[in-house]
């Protein structure tokens, strides 16, 4: 881009930024926009929005760089977290809109059939249905080590930004178990984590 | 008072507040207990990295090329503006004299010199302490320069009020003065309720053009107050108006928000 490329790591980047530095501030966008980016999307499934979530989380990620904290993860765990509640924001405010009801959850379980059924443009888009399950489709490989029911209840609060009771009642399941599930889960996908923290890439 | 939740109870935890699907009642559980405890908040961050990483394994989606350029470059001109315009005011402390703490040191001082030159680690103590009052002091004197600068930009004679206010049940006010000679704003609020969680306010300069610049954001103090100073240079004919929107925490490149305090600026000839 129109700096030379740094090897600072992201946490130096992230310290730079907190003391004012706009340059550290391009060096972590370049670094790490597609990776948000595709989290957006894979949130929300409409590129526009993606594109206004990447922008609203390096905003984000340049006013609160000092209270950045590495021993709560990695900077792009970081990134991710903003990204995250950044998009389902937006995906909220247009469930109350009555804009896409749940469609862009990403949920590819079966019980939300009945909650995408009200959605008013949902059957009259068959590219966005196609778009949508071809998402859903790249989740499911994305976490195809975990068993179905574990997926399940990452899919729905993860991508979907349920919380435990929401899923409870999504799935009929006792809260008991949806948190079981979650544990399991979690405990899976970081096992292979504790040797590779980013810094520098 | 209910007891503190054991070990074993909040592990059961940690995978749902990494999923951020807590309950409020579990999370101040598991805060409080997180203060405490390394092995759990490593494991936390471990779940946490865990699911980033899932990000990782799905196929990228990159932006146009030309867009993730003009991203950049928008994102950068905003961090420019943003680390040399605004400043926002911290919430004024308990005010005090310098004279007071002036005097201490000079007795601390005193006293050293005249308890014993023997005595080192005592010395060597007070001169922390004198240190510590210095610091202090220095501090004081920053908060009377910025009390001094707020009287300035609130009575000066350039200076050109805005009010604004709402319609919502707890009546919500404010007043901004704007210091139109040395371009300082200073924003005074009242009756806010507190943001929802993980959102902030904004405040906004609002220009003829319909061009929107962020004076910052800001939170109330308990009663409900808040101030916020801004400088900006901007010209005298260009504000329309002031208004303040709810922002996720960290604030907006622009308003995301319908404004819940807006205050029109008479025209000025």
């Amino acid at each position: 881009m129109f700096v030379p490329p740094t090897a600072d790591s992201d946490a130096t980047l992230v310290a730079r930024m907190a003391s004012g530095d706009e340059h550290a501030l391009g060096a972590l966008y370049d670094r790490w926009a597609t990776i948000v980016h595709t989290l957006a999307y894979y949130l929300l499934g409409q590129a526009d929005d993606a594109e206004d979530t990447v922008e609203e989380t390096f905003w984000q990620a340049w006013r609160e760089a000092g209270k950045y904290d590495a021993s709560r993860g990695a900077v792009s765990t970081w990134l991710s977290t903003i990204a995250r509640s950044r998009a389902l924001d937006r995906q909220r405010a247009r469930r109350r809109r009555h804009e896409e009801p749940l469609e862009s959850s990403a949920s590819t379980s079966a019980e939300d059939s009945s909650a995408r059924a009200d959605s008013p443009t949902r059957a009259a888009d068959p590219h966005r249905e196609a778009e949508h399950a071809e998402r859903a489709r790249d989740i499911a490989a994305a976490l195809s080590k975990l068993p179905a029911e574990q997926r399940e209840v990452i899919e729905l609060a993860y991508f979907g930004g349920l919380s435990q009771s929401e899923i409870a009642a999504r799935t009929s399941l006792p809260l008991g178990t949806v948190k079981t599930r979650a544990r399991l889960a979690l405990e899976k996908l970081r096992a292979p984590l504790s040797q590779h923290r980013e810094g520098s890439q | 008072m209910s007891e503190p939740a054991s070990h074993d109870a909040v592990r059961e935890l940690l995978a749902l507040d990494a999923l951020d699907a807590l309950s409020t009642l579990e999370r101040r559980d598991l805060d409080v207990h997180l203060t405490t405890c390394d092995e759990c908040r490593r494991e936390l961050a471990h779940m946490r990295d865990g699911l980033a990483s899932i990000v990782k394994s799905l196929p990228a989606r990159a932006m146009a090329p030309e867009r993730q350029t003009a991203m950049r470059a928008r994102l950068l001109s905003h961090a420019i503006d943003d680390r040399t315009r605004v400043t926002p005011i911290r919430a004024p402390s308990r005010p005090s004299s310098t004279r007071w703490l002036a005097a201490a040191a000079f007795l601390i001082a005193a006293g050293a010199i005249t308890y014993g030159v023997g005595q080192r680690g005592a010395v060597a103590q007070l001169a922390s302490r004198i240190a510590a009052l210095r610091d202090s002091a220095s501090t004081m004197q920053r908060r009377l320069a910025d009390q001094q600068s707020v009287l300035n930009a609130l009575t000066g004679p350039g200076v050109r009020v805005i009010d604004a206010s709402a319609s919502s049940a707890r009546q919500p006010y404010a007043r901004m003065f704007w210091d139109q000679p040395t371009n300082h704003w200073t924003f005074v609020a009242y009756n806010l309720p507190a943001p929802a969680p993980g959102h902030t306010y904004q405040l906004w300069l609002v220009t003829r053009d319909q061009k929107k610049v962020s004076a910052g954001t800001f939170e109330p103090q308990p009663n409900g107050s808040a101030m916020v100073r801004a400088t900006y240079a901007l010209a005298h004919d260009s504000l329309a108006a002031i208004a303040v929107t709810n922002e996720p925490a960290g604030g907006s490149p622009q308003p995301t928000t319908t404004p819940f305090l807006v205050g029109a600026a008479a025209k000025t000839d």
